[in-house]
């Protein structure tokens, strides 16, 4: 048995004291250490825009990804759209559980991921760019070191991470993230010169928010892509939600282009666009100058337009040039305001056709006017032409019956034209009968209801199945496929396109909406 | 006491088989607006006037067993559309399989009324409403005309006519003189109804006219008749087979209208004469219907492939037989021969009946590039398809043949290269090889023809139906027009090759034009250049001996990029010589091959030489031709070079004496052998392209290097190549298929087939007996 002192039992506890007090210094000091490096290792030390290149034509803005990624994922808008694999992809993404916990995902992604792409069709020049916070710079090292399935890439002192075997490859500068699909790109990004970056205004300016977009991008078109004949870049913003989905473009055409359609693209103010008569399809135009100096302006934009057009206004000698003499004699008499719509169909005819009916401020003398000259271009025919002088209806049997028999006549101070006489007939006799809603405004509008245009395409189809002309159906399965095609179609309510011109370009906003979804 | 139940049995008996008939007319004018059917130059625009009323007629006759309608309708044709609208709204008192629906032809009658978009552009914009309203009112006839039915007796007669029709088609063609009259009287002995039976297409109203209802010279048929019968009388027109048949203008008359009157009248006073020669009694009626399958056709998809036929006895002894469509003149003809040889008094063909298959021909007017033809999708035996169904529904006919059934033949695989002998007559070679190739031929029509037109390779790039969507089938319009473009090589090819087809069409059950196209697969790709399945660009083919007195040997390799596997057929046709064919199971065409006399040809497409023509003649059957006729290498080269119209191939022709190289360029030369070798595309010749010179200078100088000229040493020569490349500058490449030696002094051929290993391994040796010594042979004819 050990006898102790209190001498000695005070200086024990004075020493355990001291002991927990350099433990808990330790502790302390190692806990400051750790908390200035990861202070210091996770600061912005690289700016986003210093892996940017400017030269890239494809940029892309997701602004709050993941609280947007719901909201997405939920949309109807899915179920809607016929089933094919890029639908099935996207949607999988979108609701796929991504296996980390919602806010280390947040951390890593910060508040809106970078797009970037070298060419819209190749997936490798694509690269990702985002801010991570400190929390997700330090996730990222403990996943990358410990999670398994990160493999370093020296890179030459770049010090890449290449993921699941290459399939994705990233590198992390200070709290910046990039990564895409190709080694190189993401190389090619690490080392770009600074005066080959975007500059911090030019991508504080793309990050910006500007409305509640989801995605917002900017697309600068290769010469060798389809339309870069025409179009220099486009602006894009989308919004995808429960009920509908709104994408927004700004067109800047090529500085050819708009020298040539420059009579055009003076900015107009239209308050109101004409309400075109009920259908399937719609379009409405007022570009503030007549219809005939649209047509001369894009005549002469177009290869050999310009002849065919001034062709097809001079009187015709015989019954042949009469149709195009008719639609050249109705453009030039009709005002700036005109609407065009797809009043329904005749499969019935010679030929299916759709049943277009045109009605447009013009001049009340153009039924009479056309009705001399098809008198006397087609005079003799076994078919003569009808001249209504009391009704100021002229129409011209064309061939095949009634819905292939071109007619116009004014009324009410406007000119109403179809290919179809019995439609003209109807307008005259019914009175205008105008699709519901108000009307738009802007230059251009194009509205479509696809369950009714449906109805008509495959009513077509069906008769071309009928007789095996349709590629890969009998008339039998295009008649099941056209069932769920219908479905589909009736389950959108309206596309509408709306268009304007400004000093900028052309603005055109397209919204598709679900049947039964309300109004905006 | 029995006497009397005697003659209330006989009484009640009789009274069970009285004649009953009615008769009546409905005009069925469609509205002014209505489109007219029968030509497509009114592009659909409806009528501006009626010259004069269109009408259903009926006869309702009833024997007390067996009751009928026979109806006549002034239409263009009786579709089947119609026909099933008529039979929703026919009275219930004669059964549907009963009814007998006509059309008269006339081409100014009501249109609208076929849904199809393929036919609008003949019959007009579809009117469901006038379909809806000419139904309604033929069904009023019917109606109309059993209202009316009374005790009555028929009769019936034939009589000629002269110079009223014509063969609009050959100007000596075969024309039907006959007039089939049937008469029915009432109890009195009034005529109740007289029916005409007369061959003729009405089509006499053109220009100014083309916009007004009428029924044509049946028209003024009926007007006049029916003035000449007195009041009471119907008067009905059903056509004949008028298929290739149109009238004259028998009273030089100068206008349209005065022509149309003058047929129609001339036409009711010969019928009223003739009816005015027949006695009428009671007489017993009998219908036999069936709804066989009809032959394939190649547009399946718009044609049916069945089809409801009828026939009407009366009395047993007069024969109508009702054709659903346009038959030429030659088969109403012998359909008539037949009905007479199996004892019946009379025959009345009608065609437009019931349905509308569109035009039958004979089947030596199937190569013919005319209208008729084009017209006509059921294939070329369609005329022996009606007379066998016909027959079946005939009191009068005997049972009919067994069908031919020859037996495949037994196919011999010992070697690398499978082996068969095809002997017989021409129908029966193809038949064999329909049954043994069945699904093999069926194949390749999918491969080197529907899927080619189907992906519009064969379609010209400035052609409009490249303009179509994509989404559009075009070959269901474009390959029946290929198919008839195609038909007049069959001239050319000769009738045992015709024969041939039909019998490999009737083995593999495939609609005939889809096998003759696969037969002339080859030419129709080497028009177009499309570097297809079939396209022979780059086959080589050399023939060498080692002293100018030495007999020559000649190889070939054969490539092309499909991949089907080789056959030798020992090919022993009726009266020709015999011959090894080297080809592929679903081809009768011969690019290679050796006869009994020791003639070996072998040909080679040069396109760089020109393109064959659409319509043929086809390189595969000028060579079979050769070989089957010719004794030596003269005459073979002689039968070629008389096709005129080849473009495009190099052929050598060699027998024990020497070969010779036809080239067929622009024009046709002839190249010898003069030393030790000749080649069949000579490589100094500019127009070659490059691949070719190589590979032909490759063979020369392999040759060349020759230690000996054998069928060891030159198979050798045709396995040099690169291995599996698939340079087209390699004797041996990728797509050689087989390499063959032909000994024309033993009549052998010596096969090689790919190793796999970038050669040729033996594919066996085939030797043919020797033949009857060479006669001199004329070179065919050019059709």
């Amino acid at each position: 048995m050990r006898y102790i002192s209190r001498v000695e039992m005070y200086k024990n506890r004075q020493a355990g004291r001291a002991f927990r007090r350099r433990v808990r210094n330790t502790i302390l000091i190692v806990a400051a250490v750790a908390l200035v490096y990861g202070w210091w290792s996770t600061r912005d030390t690289t700016p986003r825009w210093e892996v940017i290149a400017k030269a890239k034509p494809v940029s892309l803005v997701i602004q709050d990804p993941l609280d947007r990624r719901a909201r997405m994922a939920e949309s109807a808008l899915w179920n809607a759209l016929p089933p094919n694999p890029f639908v099935a992809r996207a949607q999988t993404l979108l609701a796929a559980d991504p296996g980390l916990p919602h806010w280390l995902l947040r951390n890593v992604l910060g508040s809106a991921v970078y797009l970037t792409a070298g060419d819209w069709n190749d997936p490798e020049s694509a690269l990702a760019v985002t801010r991570m916070t400190r929390v997700g710079v330090l996730a990222e090292r403990v996943w990358s070191r410990f999670g398994g399935g990160v493999e370093r890439d020296e890179a030459g002192g770049l010090e890449l991470r290449s993921v699941e075997d290459g399939a994705f490859y990233y590198a992390v500068r200070g709290r910046t993230l990039v990564g895409g699909l190709s080694r190189q790109t993401l190389i090619a990004a690490l080392t770009l010169a600074p005066e080959e970056a975007v500059s911090p205004e030019q991508f504080a300016e793309a990050l910006g928010q500007r409305g509640a977009e989801d995605v917002r991008g900017n697309i600068v078109l290769d010469p060798s892509q389809p339309g870069a004949e025409y179009i220099r870049a486009v602006a894009f913003a989308a919004r995808l939600d429960d009920q509908d989905a709104k994408i927004r473009w700004r067109i800047q055409l090529q500085p050819d282009v708009e020298r040539r359609l420059g009579a055009l693209l003076q900015p107009a103010s239209v308050d109101e666009l004409p309400r075109p008569p009920a259908g399937p399809v719609r379009i409405a135009l007022n570009l503030g100058v007549p219809l005939g100096r649209v047509a001369d302006v894009l005549a002469a934009a177009s290869e050999n337009g310009e002849s065919v057009w001034q062709t097809w206004r001079r009187a015709p000698e015989d019954a042949d040039g009469l149709v195009p003499h008719m639609i050249a004699r109705l453009v030039d008499a009709s005002g700036p305001a005109v609407a065009l719509s797809v009043v329904g169909a005749d499969l019935d005819e010679m030929i299916p056709v759709p049943l277009l009916l045109w009605v447009a401020e013009g001049d009340p003398a153009l039924p009479r006017e056309v009705g001399d000259i098809l008198a006397a271009a087609s005079a003799g025919a076994l078919h003569p032409p009808v001249v209504d002088a009391a009704r100021n209806l002229a129409a011209y049997p064309y061939m095949g019956g009634p819905s292939l028999t071109p007619a116009i006549a004014a009324y009410r101070g406007a000119i109403v034209a179809s290919n179809s006489l019995p439609a003209v007939e109807n307008y005259i006799a019914q009175g205008p009968a105008p699709a519901a809603g108000p009307a738009m405004a802007g230059h251009l509008s194009v509205e479509v209801e696809p369950g009714p245009l449906a109805d008509i395409l495959l009513g077509a189809g069906q008769l071309f199945a009928d007789v095996g002309a349709i590629r890969g159906h009998t008339a039998e399965s295009f008649a099941q496929a056209a069932v769920r095609w219908r479905a589909q179609a009736q389950a959108f309510g309206t596309a509408t396109l709306t268009g304007a011109v400004n000093d900028n370009g052309l603005d055109l906003e397209l919204t598709v909406r679900l049947a039964g979804a309300p109004a905006p | 006491m029995r006497f009397l139940l005697l003659c209330l049995g006989l009484t009640v008996a009789f009274s069970g088989r009285a004649l009953e008939a009615g008769a009546a007319k409905v005009d069925i004018t469609p509205p002014l607006g209505t489109p007219l059917n029968g030509y497509g130059e009114r592009m659909s625009r409806g009528a501006t006037g009626v010259h004069d009323p269109l009408s259903a007629r009926c006869i309702y006759l009833s024997d007390g067993e067996t009751a009928v309608f026979l109806v006549t309708t002034d239409l263009c044709i009786l579709n089947r559309e119609l026909r099933t609208a008529v039979l929703e709204r026919a009275p219930g008192a004669v059964p549907p399989e009963n009814i007998i629906l006509t059309a008269t032809h006339n081409h100014n009658g009501t249109g609208g009324l076929s849904p199809s978009i393929l036919w609008r552009s003949i019959s007009g914009r579809h009117v469901p409403e006038v379909l809806a309203a000419t139904a309604d009112k033929i069904a009023e006839a019917m109606q109309l005309a059993y209202d009316s039915r009374e005790r009555a007796t028929i009769g019936f007669a034939t009589g000629k006519h002269t110079g009223l029709t014509v063969n609009r088609r050959f100007p000596d063609g075969p024309i039907d003189e006959q007039i089939g009259v049937l008469r029915v009287d009432d109890a009195d002995g009034v005529p109740i109804a007289i029916l005409a039976n007369f061959a003729a297409h009405p089509t006499t109203i053109f220009d100014d006219d083309l916009y007004l209802v009428s029924a044509d010279y049946p028209g003024y048929f009926y007007s006049e008749l029916e003035a000449l019968a007195g009041e009471g009388c119907v008067a009905l027109f059903t056509n004949g087979a008028e298929g290739d048949q149109r009238t004259t203008n028998p009273s030089d008359a100068p206008g349209a209208w005065e022509r149309t009157e003058a047929v129609g009248k001339l036409l009711a006073q010969r019928v009223k004469e003739i009816a005015n020669g027949i006695s009428c009694d009671e007489m017993t009626l009998r219908v036999a219907s069936a709804q066989p399958a009809l032959p394939p056709t190649i547009v399946s998809e718009w044609m049916p492939n069945d089809v409801f036929l009828q026939t009407l006895e009366i009395n047993g002894d007069l024969l109508l037989t009702f054709f659903p469509g346009e038959p030429c003149v030659a088969i109403g003809l012998e359909m008539r021969r037949r009905a007479l040889a199996m004892g019946y008094e009379a025959q009345f063909s009608v065609g437009l009946a019931n349905d509308h298959l569109l035009y039958f021909v004979p089947r030596d007017y199937y190569p013919e590039p005319i209208y008729e033809t084009g017209m006509s999708v059921y294939g070329p035996a369609i005329d022996e398809w009606f007379y066998g169904e016909f027959a079946r529904l005939m009191s009068r006919a005997p049972s009919p043949p067994e069908p031919r059934r020859p037996e495949p033949p037994a196919i011999d695989a010992s070697a690398a290269v499978p082996f068969a002998v095809i002997e017989g007559d021409a129908y029966t070679m193809g038949y064999r090889r329909g049954l043994l190739f069945k699904e093999a031929l069926a194949e390749a029509f999918v491969r080197y023809v529907a899927e080619p037109m189907e992906g519009r390779l064969w379609i010209p790039e400035d052609s409009g139906w490249q303009s179509w969507p994509p989404f559009v089938n075009v070959s269901t319009v474009s390959l029946p027009m290929l198919a008839i473009a195609v038909r007049p090589g069959l001239k050319s090819a000769g009738d045992a090759v015709f024969a041939e087809v039909e019998g490999m069409t009737d083995a593999a059950a495939m609609a005939f034009d889809a096998v003759w196209l696969t037969q002339a697969a080859q030419s129709l790709e080497a028009r177009g250049d499309i570097g297809g399945a079939l396209a022979l660009p780059f086959c080589t083919v050399f023939t060498a001996r080692d002293a100018d007195d030495a007999a020559p040997i000649v190889a070939r390799t054969f490539d092309w990029t499909a991949d089907d596997a080789p056959y030798v057929f020992e090919v022993r046709p009726e009266g020709k010589r015999a011959f090894l064919q080297v080809g592929f199971p679903w081809a009768a065409g011969v690019l290679t091959g050796i006869n009994d006399a020791g003639v070996a040809v072998a040909a080679e497409r040069i396109p760089t030489l020109g393109a064959p023509a659409l319509a043929g003649p086809y390189i595969e059957f000028a060579v079979r031709a050769a070989l089957e006729d010719a004794g030596n290498r003269a005459e073979a080269a002689a039968l070629l070079q008389a096709r005129e119209g080849l473009r495009g191939y190099a052929v050598t022709v060699a027998d024990p004496t020497g070969a010779d190289v036809v080239t067929f360029g622009e024009i046709v030369s002839v190249r010898p052998l003069e030393d030790q070798t000749l080649l069949n595309a000579d490589p100094d010749n500019a127009s070659l392209d490059a691949a070719t010179v190589a590979r032909y200078e490759r063979a020369a100088y392999l040759l060349d290097d020759l230690p000996e000229v054998n069928a060891e040493n030159l198979a050798a020569v045709l396995s040099d190549g690169r291995g599996e490349s698939s340079e087209r500058d390699a004797i041996f490449n990728a797509h050689t298929r087989f390499g063959a030696v032909l000994e024309p002094a033993s009549r052998t051929v010596r096969m090689h087939v790919p190793d796999g290993q970038g050669g040729l391994r033996d594919g066996g040796v085939f030797t043919l007996e020797p033949g009857a010594p060479a006669t001199p042979v004329e070179p065919a004819a050019q059709p």
